[in-house]
Order: C-alpha cells, then structure tokens, then sequence
C-alpha cells in the first residue's frame, strides 16, 4: 500500500514535465485548451493573458502554415488560402488543390507542418479539413504525435464534441466528459 | 477511373459501419415531415424549416464523414460532386448516384438516383404538390459542404413522388471561400 502510494505522485510528477498544453482552435478562437503543466497545482493563468497567448499561438501557426505552402520545393501544392468566386468561372475549372505525391499527408491531416522544434519544447499540429485545429505542446524529445492527435479527432473529439447535440458548432467547449477523456488519452500516452 | 474508385471506397465503407433499419429512419423523417406540415401552415414553409434543418446536420454529419472515410482533398468539384453521389449516399443512405456535368461554365452538376430510404412508403396528396418532401438532403449537403468553404445552391429537378421516373439532383457551385484571418485591430 506504501510503495503504491509513492509511485503515483512520481508518475503524475514525471506525465506533466512531458506534456504541457494542448489546444483545439477554430474559426480565429481558441475553443478549448488545458494546461497539462498545471495540472496538479491547480495553478490558472489569468484570464487576459491566457486569450492573449492563445490568439499568438494561432497567429503563429497561421504563419508557419503559409510559410511552409510557399517555401516548399515542390509547387503541385495549391495556396490553401486562394479563393474562387464564381465571378471567374475559368478560375474554377482549374484544380482547387492537387495532392502532392512526395509530401501525401495521411487523409485528415490538410496543414502544411506536422510539428516543429525548439530547444525549449516541441509543438505538434493537426488541421482538418473543416479547419480544427489540434495543438499538443510537449517536452522537445517527443516524436511526432499527429496520429495521436488525429485520433482524438476521430474519437473523443467527434464522439463527446460533434455529436453532443447540446453543444453549439464554434461554441467553447466545457465539457467534464471530454476533459477526462483527453488527459485519460494523454496520460495512456506518456504510461504506453 | 476516378468514378470506380469511389465507388469501391463507397462499397468498402459501407462495408464496416454500423447499420440502422432504413423503415425506422424512413417512418422517423415521415414523422417529422407531418408533425411540420401541422405546425406550420404554408407548405413553402415545411420546405424552408427541412432546408434549415438539413443545414445543421450537414455542419455536424461532414465531420463524421471526414473522420470514417478515407476522402481528404478533392481536385475539382465534379470530383466534390462524386464523392458526395458515390461515397457520402453510400455511407449515410445507402443508396449511389450517378453524376453528370449540366452546364460546365455555370458549374452544375446533377446526381441521378433511382431509390431514396427518404421516401419509401411515401405519398404525396395533391394538395401537397409543392412539397419538396426530400428538401432536408439538399440541406445536408449545403451544410456539410459549407463546413469545407464551399458554398453551392443545391435542389431537386426530378422526384419520384411528383411522378417522375428517378431522382435528380442539380448542385450548383457558388463560391469557394478561404479561410478567414482575423485582424485584431480590426474587432
């Protein structure tokens, strides 16, 4: 009983120094985010810092999206931010988005970065194509999780999320269910 | 070519989901389509309220269909246009489509079908005439392609409960939207 008790706190202790936060953005808003770090402490941000680091962290995913759509090798890749009214029907009858055989990302997943580095951390991405936002900060040393985030899509997210007819598309989602759920997810990942 | 791969990618889907007796759901959407025709007086108004109503299942009915098909870009949207006749009626109705290019300047494009789990059962009195009784499948198109940034007009031109031999479906591309990128100097 003793030395179970011990190890839980060492467990807990060692999942938040790996996984720090994670965020689902849409439609300009952050829509839900949890901060993993914190978990223990109980520790809140205050509420204007928090929207402020928020909308920074998806300007910044904005930007490196556009960078890696215009900087990469390979220009089979259409502009994912090009619109087409139908003032010009030529214009429409072109290709709208061709894949790109070299880079084929796994169906989901339409951004143009999987997740970059710093010495500091690593952040990990995943957009679909109804423009959801999955965002996991995690410790630097973390291989790429954009199947694990592409699976929070198709399971919790669309389960307790998409087809809860009480929650409103584009809403905040507050959810105990789904909190559980994700840390439950998160922590299976840091124990697997 | 591209047709017959959607339409084993279809099959394939349907192959694995999960299936609900097609009565239920016909006699389901019956229910709903009697309970509107009491509740609102105008038959143009039945009409608007099934669009509206296919409009917020389609906003939530995309994301199912991203997630348990294998479908992310399509090339063009005679490409769209198949895979909602091919894959999408297959995976939600179970049914399959067939598509036609109308008019390629004004982007239109018709599905044709023959059976609609819809309207199995159903009737039509001639007072009701000018009910579009399947109008809630146009709305679930408009919505879930509206997810995706794209908006298109979309509606029946042949209906077998108006006496016509199958159905068909004309869908209209209107626009393809980006996505927005707030100025925050701007709100």
């Amino acid at each position: 009983m003793i030395l179970s008790n011990e190890k839980i706190p060492q467990v807990t202790d060692k999942w938040g120094d790996m996984y720090y936060y994670f965020y689902i953005f849409y439609k300009n808003q952050c829509i839900y985010s949890i901060d993993l770090k914190n978990n223990n402490t109980q520790e809140k941000k205050k509420k204007s810092n928090k929207n402020e680091t928020e909308k920074l962290l998806l300007g910044s995913i904005y930007a490196i999206n556009y960078l890696c759509s215009n900087i990469q090798p390979n220009k089979k890749l259409k502009n994912l931010y090009k619109s087409i009214s139908n003032s010009n029907p030529k214009l429409i009858n072109t290709n709208i988005q061709t894949q790109n055989n070299i880079n084929t990302q796994e169906n989901i997943h339409v951004g143009n970065f999987n997740c970059f580095n710093t010495p500091f951390y690593k952040l990990h991405y995943v957009e679909t194509l109804t423009a959801y936002k999955f965002v996991l900060i995690t410790h630097k040393n973390i291989p790429n999780l954009s199947n694990f985030l592409k699976d929070i899509y198709k399971t919790i997210f669309i389960d307790l999320i998409i087809l809860n007819p009480v929650y409103k598309i584009g809403d905040e989602i507050k959810d105990k269910m789904f909190d559980e759920k994700i840390l439950e997810k998160i922590k299976r990942l840091y124990v697997g | 070519m591209s047709k017959d791969k959607y339409q084993k990618q279809g099959d394939a889907i349907f192959a694995k989901l999960e299936k609900v007796n097609s009565e239920l759901f016909s006699f389901t959407y019956g229910a709903l389509v009697s309970q509107l025709l009491k509740d609102l007086e105008l038959v143009d108004e039945v009409n608007e309220q099934l669009e509206k109503m296919g409009f917020n299942i389609g906003t939530r009915l995309i994301e199912e269909f991203l997630a348990k098909s294998d479908i992310s870009f399509c090339e063009d949207f005679e490409e769209t246009v198949n895979v909602i006749a091919k894959v999408a009626f297959k995976m939600f109705l179970g049914i399959s489509g067939t598509v036609t290019c109308v008019n390629k300047e004004s982007n239109i494009f018709s599905i044709i079908f023959d059976n609609n789990p819809l309207s199995d059962f159903v009737e039509l009195p001639k007072s009701l005439s000018s009910l579009n009784y399947c109008s809630l499948l146009c709305g679930v198109i408009k919505g879930a392609l509206e997810q995706i940034r794209i908006k298109v007009n979309c509606y029946f031109v042949k209906d077998m409960l108006k006496g016509d031999d199958y159905y068909e479906l004309y869908i209209q591309l209107n626009e393809v939207m980006k996505e927005e990128i707030l100025n925050d100097e701007e709100s």
